[in-house]
């Protein structure tokens, strides 16, 4: 890793780590909604980092961008204030939470020990064939063309429905 | 080994199969009633003459070509990859059984002519799907199509007895039907185990079932799935409960259709599969089956003994009959075998004349109760003579039909088990009680009620006197010449079968005979070659 | 600068191996045109474009089967090959059927019908390619296709609470077990590292390169399995997953319930046997005893339900359900005979199921609770024309010889008994015993119980007419022949003609079907 990535990592992951704290600590949960869209888009920079432009577009796009502004949009329409219990605890909420970080964190660090080349660097298939984009538009055009391509009918299906099952009147095209 | 040749050269039997089908589509297409009735009674009749003429051209085997021979056999590929094909024949039984299907058939649709007005066309349509699906039984030499003809069979009968059966038709139709099923569901899985161990449903040929007979211990199970159902379609104790509500419920032409023809399906089940397929088992089973008979055929006599309801005394009598037929059958000898399929040309003969002369009786005093008539004979000679007559057959009068029948079975029964015979034999008495006090109270004695005094119910639409619920309409005078036609024949053969036993006892031996040997040696020595 | 080009290679060949699937989505494309731009009524031409659009898929299809189509197109993400063919002829026929009978339902509910045949070709597009797919991610897009085109259509009715219902339950259970479907691809392709059914199939049989040696007896491939199984069990409506079908079933509109009984089993059936009976048979042990336990608790609970029904389309949702566990017992049979079975079954429920539904929709197009058992006594001595057919279907659904139910359930068996499992059979049997009471009570319904001696409930006598009137036109009412609805006439007869056909002479297309199967074991390198 060059300095500069390593400068970049620091950063990114410390902004990351901030985030997740906000996430938790925040009393106003509009704040902790954007403290999660700073852990999201830092991640993403984590992502180009080990060379997956993609996934840290879809990262970003999905993610940061559509998710989260939903979940945005949520809270401020049902103003926080209007319901008092969504302030409080579930009961073992804090113990439980711990559990399960900690959890995740064993099961990062063992996956880090059993396989240490996942962290060192050693680039994939992927990577060497031309960075992650490029591979994944090539299998997008290549081996999913076609099921690719069948998400059209789906979306217009969905629309279809979106359209019938909202009509407001009964026969309302046909009269 | 069993062999199928045709010397005609020709599909006769398919003919004979699929014309009533045939009629039946014709009718179907046909709105005028007088054609429809017509064609019904012509394709019926032809179907006997055919029938008749096969039993005539049937090659008696001489003493050198003896084997168990399918004769006039029709063969087609169907459908090969389940050793299913299409492949027809008739042997020494079932010639026979053809040519009776075909009579009883035609009597029964000649009757439908003027006892069913409701919904006629609908009838014989029905009624000649019926004499395919019977016939198909008889003449099937591969198991599948025997078996698909054995469950059509119960189609049209649904019908015909929930449609235009009497006042308890839908309880009758219901437990009719689940037992049958239940009997045929399970020898469905028997034909697949057979399937399954043999690779082949075809019965005759050096690959057929009867050349390839399944282990000993598969007989034993195979045999039971095959003998429920054939032992409910008969019916043997205690699998009879459906057929005295059946019998009662049922319209008359129907009616000897069902008594006179479906029942003897049963009793050709056990000569023509349980036997040559499952010998061993045969052997296993006899003394059970044979006990059940015995049981059977008392108990039912005993209760047709007690009944008050004429169709009822007819219907137990039958049965008491068929278990009769049954123990002829499992006493697997040739003696015995030979005496079942003779006796169940009779019973079938005289069954169906009985059940006539009960729908006469209740046409002409609007009840079928005993204590609702006496003297009828009276005033009816003619119903009572010609009804006497089937008395005295039912009462195995020697020189009528049923005589040589039942010496011969009880001649097997003997040889097998004296016992058993002796036992058996108490029947003949209570059969000799039972018609004569069907008879005595109908026709001697007192006048219980004139005409005149019969509760008058509603009059339905569309039913005529011999159609529940009871007419205002009873037919006022003693036998319409229609009627008499439809005994006439069944008497003249009663009076053949009982002086010439001997056309038909020719035509089953050398059937029977190989038949025993397999089922006594396991094997048929001598007949490998084939033609 | 390097410019990467991707070759797309994509031939007209390809095209062509999916061209049943193309008419499809054109028409539906079409149908919105014509929905938009057409002003006025325009049922009956919507009606007829549809049934045009289904009849060029059809023989689009029939050219392929000829043929015998690609065994792998498009990147081998799809087959044309004679088995997805032969489904799409189950799926096409059973379409064909429910939209000639929506006419009638479509104007008593207003219905909008031009969105109405677009979902209906949106669901056929999915079904079509859910027993065509050879990819995962091809089978989870069709199934979602099919689902959602489904959802919006049981729950079209938007006025009637019952279809809302149906809707809204359909769609959530469903759409869980496509999350479980999903999972348990997700798990597949962790497990042997790719989608293709193909590549799997070889990885698992231990051939390829760069696929785990030990791919067989990994824990993700169990579970996976296991969550496969619950997704396709789900869909087909398999117990214990069975819970939303009677619901569904009953509040959806009678047409599309109608299509979704027979063509949504017959495209699920078609994907679950490319997936478990070829894709994963060389790890048949896996799957063979979760397929048992399934099949007799479908046979069992499906037919026991079926006997408590008073509602004809919850009574044919049991029996679907029990049908489900016949065509497992073939599919568990896991041979050639068995498999061709289950296409073979398709064929014939799809005239004898669809045939009891399109008596069902034409009963409640004349004002009737249409699908209340007790409504149709006597209907043999009013409408002998309607009854006959009924009386065919029915005996067909219970497996009476000779129609087409008899002969499709004697070869599914027999399948089971030739691999060996005569403790399905023998449940089988016994259960269609249970089967017999329920249907045959229908026809006694119809037949044995002459209207005569039903109480007009409906019309109440006044007091003040005497009660001998009332009397005689309950049996002196001329018999009046109702005339049926050429639609109605036309689908109920070819399903009776179809129901009979093939069970008489079932032998060409049985040999189709074994035809289509040896076809599909051929592409996974089985005997």
């Amino acid at each position: 890793m060059t300095v500069v990535a390593s400068i970049v990592f620091y950063v990114a992951a410390a902004i990351a780590i901030l985030g997740g704290i906000g996430v938790v600590s925040a009393r106003s949960p509009m704040y902790s909604g954007l403290s999660l869209i700073l852990t999201l888009s830092q991640l993403a920079v984590l992502f180009l980092l080990l060379g997956a432009q993609f996934i840290a577009a879809a990262q970003i796009l999905i993610y940061a961008g559509a998710v989260m502004v939903l979940f945005l949009f949520v809270i401020a329409l049902l103003g926080v204030e209007a319901y008092p219990f969504l302030g409080r605890h579930l009961p073992g909420q804090r113990p439980l939470s711990v559990a399960l970080a900690a959890i995740l964190l064993a099961g990062v660090i063992f996956f880090v020990a059993e396989n240490p080349r996942a962290i060192t660097g050693a680039h994939s298939t992927v990577l060497q064939s031309g960075g992650n984009v490029e591979v994944f538009g090539r299998q997008l055009f290549t081996s999913f063309f076609f099921p690719f391509e069948l998400t059209a009918p789906l979306l217009i299906v969905a629309m279809i429905g979106a359209v019938a099952l909202s009509r407001s009147r009964r026969g309302d095209t046909n009269a | 080994m069993a062999t199928a040749t045709n010397a005609l050269g020709f599909p006769l039997v398919s003919i004979i199969l699929w014309l009533p089908v045939a009629a039946g589509l014709v009718c179907w297409l046909i709105n005028d009633p007088r054609t429809v009735r017509m064609i019904a009674v012509a394709a019926a009749l032809i179907d006997l003459l055919l029938a008749l003429f096969l039993l005539v051209k049937f090659e008696l085997p001489g003493a050198g070509t003896a084997g168990w021979t399918f004769q006039f056999a029709d063969r087609h590929a169907w459908i090969s990859t389940i050793g299913v094909s299409y492949w027809v024949g008739v042997d020494g039984v079932s010639i026979i059984l053809v040519a009776l299907a075909s009579l009883m058939m035609s009597v029964a649709i000649l009757a439908a002519t003027f006892m069913i007005a409701d919904r006629q066309r609908l009838f014989l349509i029905l009624m000649l799907f019926l004499e395919t699906a019977i016939l198909g039984v008889f003449v099937s030499i591969n198991l599948f199509l025997f078996f698909v003809f054995w469950e059509a069979m119960l189609i049209p009968s649904y019908f015909l007895l929930g449609v235009w059966g009497e006042e308890r038709r839908v309880y009758a139709t219901m437990k009719f039907v689940i037992y049958t099923v239940l009997g045929s569901f399970l020898m469905l899985v028997g034909i697949f185990y057979l399937w399954s161990q043999t690779g082949t449903l075809d019965m005759a040929g050096p690959h057929g079932l009867v050349a390839n007979p399944v282990s000993q211990g598969a007989q034993n199970w195979l045999f039971l799935a095959f003998g429920l159902a054939f032992a409910i379609k008969t019916p043997l104790f205690p699998f009879h409960a459906w057929a005295p509500t059946a019998y009662t419920e049922s319209p008359l032409p129907f009616l000897i259709a069902l008594a006179g023809i479906l029942s003897k399906a049963g009793a050709f089940g056990f000569v023509r599969y349980s036997l040559p397929l499952f010998p061993s088992a045969s052997h296993s089973w006899q003394a059970l089956v044979s006990i059940l008979a015995i049981i059977g055929l008392l108990y039912a006599a005993v209760l047709a003994l007690v009944q008050t309801d004429i169709k009822k005394i007819v219907a137990y009598a039958s049965i008491s009959h068929m278990n009769l037929i049954v123990l002829g059958i499992f006493t697997l000898n040739a003696t015995g075998l030979d005496g079942a399929v003779l006796q169940m040309v009779n019973h079938s003969i005289i069954i169906s004349g009985l059940f006539l002369a009960v729908a006469y009786i209740f046409a002409r005093t609007g009840t079928r109760f005993l204590n609702g008539m006496g003297g009828l004979g009276e005033r009816w000679p003619w119903l009572m003579w010609l009804f006497f007559v089937f008395v005295l057959a039912g009462l195995d009068l020697p020189g009528l039909g049923s005589f040589a029948g039942e010496i011969l079975i009880f001649l097997g029964v003997f040889a097998e088990n004296a016992w058993f015979a002796v036992i058996g034999a108490l029947v003949v008495i209570l059969a000799a009680w039972y018609m004569i006090r069907f008879f005595q109270n109908t026709m001697n004695g007192p006048v219980a009620v004139s005409a005149d005094e019969v509760a008058v119910l509603a009059e339905a639409p569309g039913r005529t006197p011999y159609q529940y619920p009871v007419l205002r309409r009873l037919i006022p005078g003693d036998l319409l010449p229609g009627e008499i036609a439809l005994f006439v024949p069944l008497i003249l053969l009663i009076i053949y079968i009982g002086i010439q036993p001997y056309t038909l006892t020719q035509r089953i031996n050398p059937t029977m005979q190989p038949v025993t040997t397999l089922v006594n040696r396991g094997s048929l020595p001598g007949f490998g070659g084939g033609r | 600068m390097i410019v990467a080009v991707i070759h797309i290679n994509v031939t007209l060949a390809d095209w062509g191996s999916v061209l049943p699937e193309l008419i499809i989505a054109g028409g539906m494309l079409l149908l919105m045109l014509v929905d938009v731009f057409v002003p006025g009524k325009k049922v009956n031409l919507t009606t007829w474009l549809t049934l045009i659009i289904l009849a060029l898929a059809f023989a689009a299809s029939w050219n392929l089967w000829r043929t015998g189509g690609m065994a792998s197109a498009l990147y081998g993400t799809v087959t044309s090959d004679r088995f997805a063919m032969f489904f799409d002829f189950s799926i096409l026929i059973s379409a064909a059927l429910a939209v000639l009978i929506s006419p009638g339902y479509i104007s008593t509910s207003a219905f909008d019908s031009g969105e109405y045949y677009a979902l209906i070709l949106g669901a056929v597009l999915g079904m079509m390619l859910m027993a065509a797919g050879l990819s995962l991610m091809v089978l989870f897009i069709a199934l979602e296709l099919l689902s959602l085109a489904l959802y919006i259509l049981s729950g079209f009715e938007r006025f009637r609470p019952r279809s809302q219902e149906a809707g809204f339950k359909y769609f959530l259970l469903s759409s869980f077990a496509s999350a479980f479907l999903l999972y348990g691809f997700a798990l597949l392709y962790g497990v042997t590292g790719s989608t293709s059914l193909i590549k799997i199939s070889t990885c698992l049989a231990g051939h390829a390169h760069g696929c785990s040696a030990a791919a067989t007896s990994s824990p993700l491939l169990y579970i996976g399995i296991g969550l496969m199984l619950v997704g396709f069990a789900f869909k087909v409506s398999i117990v214990p997953f069975h819970m939303w079908t009677p619901d569904v079933y009953e509040g959806a509109p009678t047409p599309v319930t109608a299509f979704m009984s027979v063509a949504t089993k017959a495209a699920l059936f078609a994907a679950f046997i490319r997936v478990f009976s070829m894709s994963l048979s060389t790890v048949e042990s896996h799957w063979y005893g979760a397929l048992w336990a399934l099949a007799i608790a479908t046979m069992v609970v499906g037919n026991i339900a079926a006997l408590a029904q008073s509602n004809m389309k919850r009574l044919l949702a049991y029996s679907g359900i029990a049908h489900a566990g016949y065509i497992l017992v073939a599919m568990a049979a896991n041979n050639a005979l068995g498999q061709s079975a289950v296409a073979f079954y398709f064929l014939a429920y799809t005239f004898m199921n669809i045939g009891a539904f399109v008596f069902v929709a034409y009963l409640e197009t004349t004002g009737r609770a249409g699908d209340e058992i007790a409504s149709y006594r006597g209907i043999f001595y009013r409408n002998p024309a309607l009854a006959l057919p009924m009386a065919i279907f029915m005996f067909s659904l219970a497996g009476f010889p000779p129609t087409a139910g008899f002969f499709a359930k004697y070869v599914a068996f027999q399948a089971a008994v030739q691999a060996g499992h005569v403790d399905l059979v023998v449940v089988g049997v016994i259960t269609s015993l249970v089967s017999v009471v329920y249907y045959l009570r229908v026809v006694a319904v119809m037949f044995l119980q002459p209207a005569e001696e039903a109480a007009p409930v409906e019309q109440p006598v006044p007091p003040e007419q005497p009660p001998a009137v009332e009397q005689v036109p309950a049996s002196a009412e001329p018999v009046t022949r109702p005339q049926l609805p050429w639609n109605i006439d036309v689908g109920i007869w070819t399903a009776a003609l179809g129901s009979i056909v093939l069970g008489i002479i079932p032998t060409g297309l049985l040999t189709y079907a074994s035809e289509s199967v040896t076809a599909v074991r051929a592409l996974f390198g089985l005997p």
